[in-house]
């Protein structure tokens, strides 16, 4: 019972529940704490996990950039604790709301960043399942299908994201090219080539509906 | 909040191609399963007709992408129209209908026109008991609005992305139809290869004629012919050679692979119902 409450006390405050318009009253019977509802901790929740996520990209950049072993493997280590801490926030959110599709996405980008494939794929899976046309989670879907050299998977969700998405398939041409900097695999370099021209060569015969996430 | 009663409640599920944005509806003929089913009745129902042997059917012949195979179209008692028959698939997308520039400007309106032309006679509608020309109108404009298709071999390899679906030679034919050398798709553009269209992101389109005449859609064009708004071409291949000559702008000096490319590339545009042998 009180490591109950304490557990809501805490997630109340890492959800920023003191802010305006709610917090705790004081009444005859003791303190009230002025409930909020589960979207709203679900998205305080998964707002402090994109924190942790921006962090975690900006000690990965610093990582990168870094001369010395021991200053990369330092910041390596601060993106994969940062990236640890944002994958709690998101189950934090899933918990509140458990058909946030945006925290699955989330989660499965964090999950991927941690080397865990298994379950950022099914973090994305479970995303998709709710709002299938979701392409952001098409799109990060298809980067870890790419790492895990499940090239026929990758090259579906291009395609899908070509007919739903432009936008977001030009964000994956672009992770297929980071690709093949580094992998070798002539058939697929030619599949993005003539992909790459088609997409350029049509676009005066398509209309591609958007649509804002 | 009052939510809308009756039968502008059913909703209508738009079933659209890839890539294809849902076509402008106007408000006062919302789109229903009830009205695009008896719009789908009325559209081959011979009671439209003056002496009960035609109906919209009889120029636009689903069996031929909704044309006539004719050069222009004839009325219900024999009397030639000035204009070829086009086809109606994607029809819901247009700005303007028809050929020319002083034409109806929605479907509703243009759907007016063979029941009451008498320059030629097309339809003669006697009016039907029990039905107002209103509601006749209307659905046959829902129906129409439904006859959406891509599903061409050209789809199929762009929207999604298979090879064996359009040949080589197809395929130059498609990059040589974008390419500025030709200039086909200045005119031909957009996802209906057509002239300026209209739908839920661009409201506002403006049509565009060239000549006086509205570029048509390339979509089904090789089971459409004969060609152009009088049918004074016969075949897909004099409409090349009209091109090369200088047809539309400077001569192309296509050479004879660039021009085979250019048809196998139309031909490419001619969705799953309507392809026969000869033009896959
Ligand atoms: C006599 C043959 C004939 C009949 C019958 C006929 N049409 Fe047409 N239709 C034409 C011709 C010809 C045009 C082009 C008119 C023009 O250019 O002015 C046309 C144009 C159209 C268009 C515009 C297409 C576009 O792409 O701009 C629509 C829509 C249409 N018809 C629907 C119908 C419907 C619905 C009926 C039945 C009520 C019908 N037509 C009956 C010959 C016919
Ligand atoms: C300047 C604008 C313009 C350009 C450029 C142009 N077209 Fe056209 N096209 C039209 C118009 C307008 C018509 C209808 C003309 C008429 O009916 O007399 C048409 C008609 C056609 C038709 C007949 C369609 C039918 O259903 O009757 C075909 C096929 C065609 N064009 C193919 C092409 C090709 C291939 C090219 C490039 C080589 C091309 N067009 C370039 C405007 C253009």
């Amino acid at each position: 019972m009180y490591r109950t409450l304490v557990f809501v006390l805490t997630t109340l405050l890492a959800g920023n529940v003191w802010g305006a318009g709610s917090g705790m009253s004081s009444g005859s019977d003791g303190f009230e704490v002025t409930q909020r509802t589960p979207e709203q901790l679900a998205a305080s929740s998964y707002n402090d996990g994109l924190k942790h996520k921006k962090r975690a990209l900006s000690y990965e950049q610093r990582a990168a950039s870094s001369d010395k072993a021991k200053d990369r493997a330092k910041y390596a280590k601060r993106a994969r604790d940062q990236f640890e801490r944002a994958t709690e926030d998101y189950r934090k959110a899933i918990g509140y709301d458990n058909r946030m599709y945006q925290a699955m996405n989330e989660l499965g980008f964090a999950y991927r960043k941690l080397g865990d494939h298994e379950n950022s794929i099914r973090a994305y899976n479970t995303a998709l399942q709710i709002e299938p046309a979701f392409a952001p989670a098409i799109e990060y879907r298809a980067e870890a299908y790419l790492e895990l050299g499940q090239l026929n998977h990758a090259k579906a969700a291009y395609m899908e994201l070509y007919r739903i998405d432009q936008a977001q398939a030009g964000v994956l041409m672009q992770a297929f090219d980071a690709w093949l900097a580094t992998n070798e695999d002539s058939e697929f370099s030619a599949w993005v080539a003539e992909r790459k021209q088609l997409a350029s060569l049509t676009q005066a015969v398509m209309e591609i509906p958007r649509r804002d996430w | 909040m009052p939510i809308a009663q009756g039968a502008n409640a059913e909703s209508w599920q738009w079933q659209l191609p890839a890539g294809f944005p849902p076509p402008l509806v106007p408000a006062d003929n919302r789109m229903t399963p009830a009205k695009v089913a008896v719009g789908e009745r009325l559209f081959f129902d011979k009671r439209l007709s003056i002496d009960g042997s035609y109906s919209c059917a009889s120029c636009h012949d689903p069996g031929r992408a909704f044309t006539d195979g004719l050069a222009v179209a004839i009325g219900v008692t024999g009397e030639r129209h000035a204009r070829n028959t086009p086809t109606l698939i994607n029809a819901a997308y247009n700005v303007s209908f028809g050929w020319l520039a002083d034409a109806p400007r929605t479907l509703e309106d243009q759907h007016r026109v063979p029941l009451h032309n008498t320059n030629p006679l097309e339809l003669g509608y006697p009016g039907i008991d029990g039905l107002a020309e209103d509601e006749v109108v209307e659905s046959l404009a829902s129906y129409v609005r439904t006859l959406i298709r891509a599903d061409s071999p050209f789809d199929r390899y762009v929207y999604y992305g298979d090879q064996a679906a359009m040949s080589m030679l197809a395929r130059e034919g498609l990059e040589l139809f974008l390419s500025p050398r030709t200039g086909c798709s200045a005119c031909h553009r957009g996802f209906t290869l057509s002239g300026p269209v209209r739908h839920q992101l661009v409201p506002d389109a403006e049509p565009e004629f060239h000549d006086g005449i509205r570029t048509p859609t390339l979509r089904n064009v090789a089971v459409t012919a004969p060609y152009m708004h009088d049918g004074s071409i016969a075949t897909l291949e004099a409409v090349i050679e009209f091109y090369d000559r200088g047809g539309r702008g400077q001569p192309l000096d296509l050479s004879a692979e660039e021009h085979a490319a250019l048809i196998a590339f139309l031909g490419s545009l001619t969705d799953a119902p309507f392809a026969r042998d000869d033009n896959r």
